[in-house]
């Protein structure tokens, strides 16, 4: 007489049921070979439900083949699965496959620009610098006219400025920070202030129109150029090594006077002259310079008793040189293959 | 600003290579962008010796002549009228590609050889002048290349020239620093020309109608000129410098305005009706064409120079299409002024017109230098046009500008550098440089007129630093102090969240702030989004109103590159509008999509979901130390109906939830996206500091329980009952498993629960546990129904 197809179904249901808990529990090797008997055995459990295949009704003798040969399967794969673990946990239980992969750990990734930003903040509160933030969205107040760049002033020409509604614009530079920070505080200021800045380049190999500055300020009594030459040579060193030389080059900002230009000895050929550096052996880096008296005039400081340096620097052009990336728009397209090498 | 290295050198005799040149000038902050020799681009250009001339067989106007070019005689057939034996000429041979475009070829002209060709100026494209051969001089070989013959040695040496020096936009203003520097004289060329006897005050009257835009304003007329191509000399230095040869009236006003920094202007004297010239605004809406043939609408702040009928030059900008010098020019009127930088500024800005001289006159030309250009141009045009310059110059200059004087103590200038420079240094310096100083340690210092960036004691201690030399100056650390400071709460968090994230396995991405509009619009919970006014392109033309856009945009990248399996997170700005002001907050967002985790030899992979999510939240916000925060419902625009908030007394800190497909579409993205963003300040408010709590010394106990509910009861209220009956000892409850099926009924499930009881006193009992378990299964039964699952 036919078995009946659906009861044989639910004892095979059983079956994995119990063989998944006494799986789950074995604890060593000889356990493991039993329950493989048990199971998989020529006398096993799958192998009488084998030979029930007699019994049934030909429709269905294909269908409990299929079923059989998958429950076999399964219980295949899960019987060698524990073997592996079970290996792995016993050092003196035969071969062990070491060169299988290790199973890599779930770990995100920084983004450098970001780990550049980090680490310079690292350093410059190392030299008593704290940091200061502002809006992206900016006044004209803050972002030309108290760093002394008056409106129909040629200078306006050296940054190209996103306008919004309302008088409003996108911040050209980290300056407005200088700004802030000194109309609510006085003197001695030490501050740095990093973040986004806005410029309408178009995005290029070396372009973005979006980017990222540090921004520095020192206001005190006694201040003078020498302590800004020896701050970004300190700083130079600390981000680039002890051989690293700091060169200074008369330029204009607004809103310094005297002001420079400062480039870092290139880190590529260690100054000798080389294709990044253009043969000069110096890598550009920023502009710097003595606080305009004009921009303490805006925050109600006394010119004549404080004075003090500022400097800006691309955070981008940092990372660029630090991990001699080619691109600057690979740090705003976050493909995953330049992130995880961060 | 381009100059060479030989024009240069006629002013000041310094003792520098171009190489050593290059890098004093970057010294002195006149910033060399290249240095490159001067070279003309004559492939295939030799030069020949004209050593027979006949007349053509079939043609009288052509000469058929024989050229040397070293290597071989040519048989060339000429149609220039001047050519002649002996000349020294420039030939392009077979194969050459001339400027024009045409290639030369071997060929037959009216039945003669003709194996190359002897070249105009204009053929090799170096003017325009086209009316005969170009002759070179006698004292150049022939047989070698034009180039060669033509290359001095000269360099061309590009100088990024800041806004604050007007004067450097005069060879002569190079120069005089050059000069200060390696303490050379400065030569000014001589002025060295006659006048004939015509007044010019019987040929021109000249009036200015509004004297603050245009302070002064000079004449000269030149009559009797010939406008034919200038001289080789003068093309070859303005070609090298990158000003291409007009005629010779035009080349020299450019020349002199290259040499002095002032600009020039040679009207057609024929055309400037009535003999007068009056200086005065525009009538708003005026229209003009300038010599480009662009009509410009001007406005009543445009400074215009009109004869009697009308305006014919845009003051400081450029010349008008009516007045401009042509061929046929006999008589010359040549202008030479001042005008106001700021006034020069807002025209060019307003027609949108920027030019060499308007460049120069909105940084400040020098008021007292007018006379000296428009008596060398003049005397230049006369030299090379064969004209004859009137008696006299008009010069209106009703309120001359005086030098200013600044104070300068010797004893700020060591303040400020950190450096003692000697009182005799400082003022040697500032000689050098054309500043007259007078006084000791408190400096009277008379400031010429060609530097008005000079206004201050501070602005002359830079030129002081400039010429000591910034790498005179000391580096000095004493201002530093080793000390680390302390970091703001905002800084303290977003460190804490990013660690937190990238030890979850998130990776921190950067994107940018402008996204576009249809990207701003899904985000903006229909609020207006903020807008860029001057946008570089409509992808850029927004503020994004969330990080989400941003981490969309990269997982597209991503995907379409091979990485489908990502969590990604941003912290940032994210903008609204809020009446006339843009509302700016930082938010942190993040998405997680693909296998969260993945396939491997002893792993089974698993997508991601929800739930991972939820994990991730729930452990962020433990690790910033929020407490008493709940989830609730959720809704917005592009997340799912089932989405969740995260809220704290009522006030909603973020959420999580799946992307709708539709946005996930729009953004090109078709796998299954969960993301979730918070803001940053409510985040900043949990105790990142927080106190210890004991680690258990007794043994927990551990109980597990299934239990039967409707399908539908969610496991947040079963959870917070067990929470709820459990007593002090109760810790912790995990959920470890849910099951639906037949053997529990329809429409019903089964949750197991593990829960974990101990007490930091004492090892607790059996009983206790047990009596609690009571109590729990009994509240659950009472209030959800809840059947213990057999
Ligand atoms: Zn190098």
């Amino acid at each position: 007489m036919a078995e009946s197809f659906e009861i044989i179904l639910s004892e095979l249901g059983a079956l994995e049921g119990a063989f998944k808990s006494e799986s789950d529990e074995v604890k060593g090797p000889q356990a493991l070979e039993e329950i493989r008997i048990k199971y998989l055995g020529r006398k096993g459990s799958v192998a009488q439900y084998f030979k029930k295949m007699g019994s049934v009704s030909t429709a269905d003798k294909p269908k409990l083949g299929n079923t059989l040969n998958k429950l076999k399967d399964e219980f295949q794969t899960e019987i060698d699965r524990i073997q592996v673990s079970l290996q792995t946990k016993s050092e003196d239980n035969g071969f062990i496959d070491l060169t299988l992969p290790g199973t890599p750990p779930q770990v995100g990734y920084r983004n450098p620009l970001m780990l550049v930003m980090d680490e310079i903040k690292e350093i410059f509160s190392s030299m008593g610098f704290s940091t200061e933030t502002g809006p992206l969205v900016e006044t004209e107040f803050y972002n030309f006219e108290a760093l002394n760049v008056p409106a129909d002033h040629p200078s306006r020409d050296l940054q190209d400025t996103f306008y919004l509604e309302n008088d409003l614009l996108l911040r050209t530079h980290t300056s407005p920070v200088q700004i802030r920070t000194m109309q609510k505080q006085k003197p001695p200021v030490r501050i740095i202030a990093l973040g986004r800045c806005f410029r309408k380049d178009t995005p290029d190999a070396s372009h973005s129109p979006e980017f990222h500055q540090c921004e520095g300020l020192v206001v005190d009594k006694g201040i003078a150029f020498s302590h800004l030459k020896g701050t970004l040579l300190a700083f130079a060193r600390k981000l680039f090594g002890p051989n690293i030389q700091v060169r200074f080059r008369p330029s204009f900002f607004p809103f310094t006077e005297p002001s420079a230009e400062y480039d870092f000895s290139c880190i590529i050929c260690s100054g000798k002259g080389c294709r990044t550096c253009k043969k000069t052996g110096w890598l550009e880096i920023s502009g710097a310079g003595m606080v305009d008296p004009a921009v303490f005039g805006y925050v109600d400081y006394d010119a004549e008793i404080y004075t003090g340096f500022a400097w800006g620097m691309g955070i981008e052009r940092i990372a660029m040189m630090k991990y001699g990336i080619d691109d600057i728009r690979h740090f705003y397209e976050n493909d995953f293959r330049f992130l995880k090498q961060f | 600003m381009k100059v060479t290295y030989n024009w240069l050198k006629s002013y000041t005799d310094f003792d520098l290579t171009p190489e050593e040149l290059a890098d004093s000038l970057t010294m002195l902050g006149l910033e060399v962008e290249s240095l490159q020799p001067v070279s003309w681009d004559f492939d295939g250009i030799i030069i020949g010796k004209v050593t027979q001339k006949f007349v053509h067989e079939n043609e009288e106007r052509l000469s058929v002549c024989e050229v040397d070019i070293g290597s071989k005689t040519l048989n060339i057939v000429c149609g220039a009228p001047n050519v002649e034996v002996g000349q020294k000429v420039p030939v392009a041979i077979e194969g050459t590609r001339l400027p024009n475009g045409t290639v030369i070829k071997h060929t037959k002209i009216r039945g003669v050889d003709s194996q190359g060709m002897i070249c105009s100026e204009a053929e090799l494209g170096i003017s325009s002048r086209s009316d005969g051969i170009m002759v070179l001089d006698d004292k150049v070989e022939f047989g070698q290349k034009l180039r060669d013959a033509l290359e001095d040695g000269d360099s061309v040496i590009d100088i990024d020239v800041t806004p604050n020096r007007p004067d450097c936009f005069g060879i002569i203003g190079i120069a005089r620093d050059i000069s200060a520097l390696s303490r050379s004289t400065l030569k000014k060329p001589a002025l060295d020309f006659s006048e004939n006897g015509r007044s010019i005050s019987d040929l021109i009257k000249i009036n200015i109608l509004n004297p603050e835009k245009c302070p002064r304003y000079a004449a000269r007329f030149v009559g009797d000129v010939e406008v034919k191509p200038s001289p080789w000399w003068l093309v070859q230095k303005l070609e090298a410098i990158g000003i291409r040869s007009i005629n010779n009236i035009v080349d020299v006003t450019n020349y002199v305005m290259m040499e002095t920094g002032q600009p020039l202007h040679a009207f057609d004297y024929a055309l400037i009706r009535g003999q007068e010239i009056n200086v005065k605004t525009a009538a708003k809406g005026e229209k003009f064409t300038t010599l480009d043939d662009v009509t410009h609408t001007l406005n009543s702040e445009c400074l215009m120079i009109c004869d009697r009928e009308d305006a014919v030059a845009i003051g400081g900008v450029m010349g008008g299409l009516n007045s401009e010098v042509s061929d046929s020019t006999k008589n010359i009127l040549l202008e030479a002024a001042y005008f106001d930088p700021v006034n020069i500024r807002r025209t060019s800005k307003l027609i949108g017109c920027s030019t060499e001289a308007s460049r120069r006159f909105e940084r400040g030309v020098d008021p007292n230098g007018t006379l000296f250009a428009l008596d060398r141009a003049a005397q230049l045009i006369a030299e090379v046009s064969g004209g004859k310059i009137a008696t006299g110059c008009i010069d209106v200059y009703p309120t001359p500008i005086r030098p200013k004087m600044v104070e300068l103590r010797s004893e700020r200038v060591k303040h400020l550098l950190g450096v003692a420079v000697p009182s005799a240094e400082i003022k040697s310096i500032l000689g050098r440089l054309g500043f007259k100083v007078s006084g000791e340690e408190i400096f009277q210092v008379e400031v010429p007129t060609f530097r008005p960036d000079v206004t201050r004691e501070v602005d002359l201690i830079e030129e002081v630093a400039r010429l000591f030399g910034y790498d005179n100056i000391p580096a000095d650390t004493t201002a530093l102090i080793e000390q680390a400071v302390s970091k703001s709460t905002h800084e303290q968090c977003t460190t804490k969240i990013t660690s937190t994230l990238i030890s979850f396995g998130f990776s921190e991405t950067v994107t940018y702030n402008l996204i576009s509009r249809k990207e701003a619009e899904v985000f903006s919970s229909n609020r207006p989004t903020a807008q860029v006014i001057n946008p570089l392109s409509e992808d850029l033309s927004n503020l994004r109103p969330s990080l989400i856009p941003g981490l969309l945009k990269t997982v597209q990248w991503n995907v379409n590159r091979q990485n489908s399996n990502l969590k990604l997170f941003e912290i940032g700005s994210v903008f609204r509008k809020t009446g006339k002001n843009i509302e700016e907050r930082t938010s942190i967002a993040g998405i997680l999509t693909g296998y969260s985790v993945e396939n491997a030899w002893n792993i089974k992979a698993r997508n991601s979901d929800i739930y991972d999510l939820k994990g991730y939240v729930q452990e962020l916000l433990a690790r910033m130390g929020i407490l008493n925060w709940y989830f609730d419902t959720h809704t917005s625009d592009f997340t799912n109906k089932q989405s969740i908030s995260v809220k704290k007394n009522n006030d909603l800190l973020g959420f999580l939830g799946e992307v709708k497909t539709v946005v996930l579409e729009q953004f090109g993205i078709e796998q299954p996206l969960f993301a979730f963003n918070f803001d940053l300040e409510k985040l900043a408010t949990g105790q990142l500091q927080r106190a210890f709590s004991p680690v258990p010394k007794f043994p927990p106990i551990k109980r597990d329980v299934a239990i039967v509910v409707d399908e539908r009861m969610p496991a947040q209220s079963l959870l917070d009952e067990i929470k709820e009956k459990g007593g002090e000892f109760l810790k912790n409850t995990k959920v470890f498993d849910i099951f639906q099926g037949e053997s529990i009924g329809a429409e019903k499930k089964s949750l197991a629960f593990n829960l974990t009881f101990y007490s930091l006193e004492r090892t607790l009992t059996e009983e206790e546990v047990e009596s609690q378990m009571k109590q729990i299964l009994e509240a659950l039964e009472a209030k959800f129904s809840a059947k213990l699952r057999s």
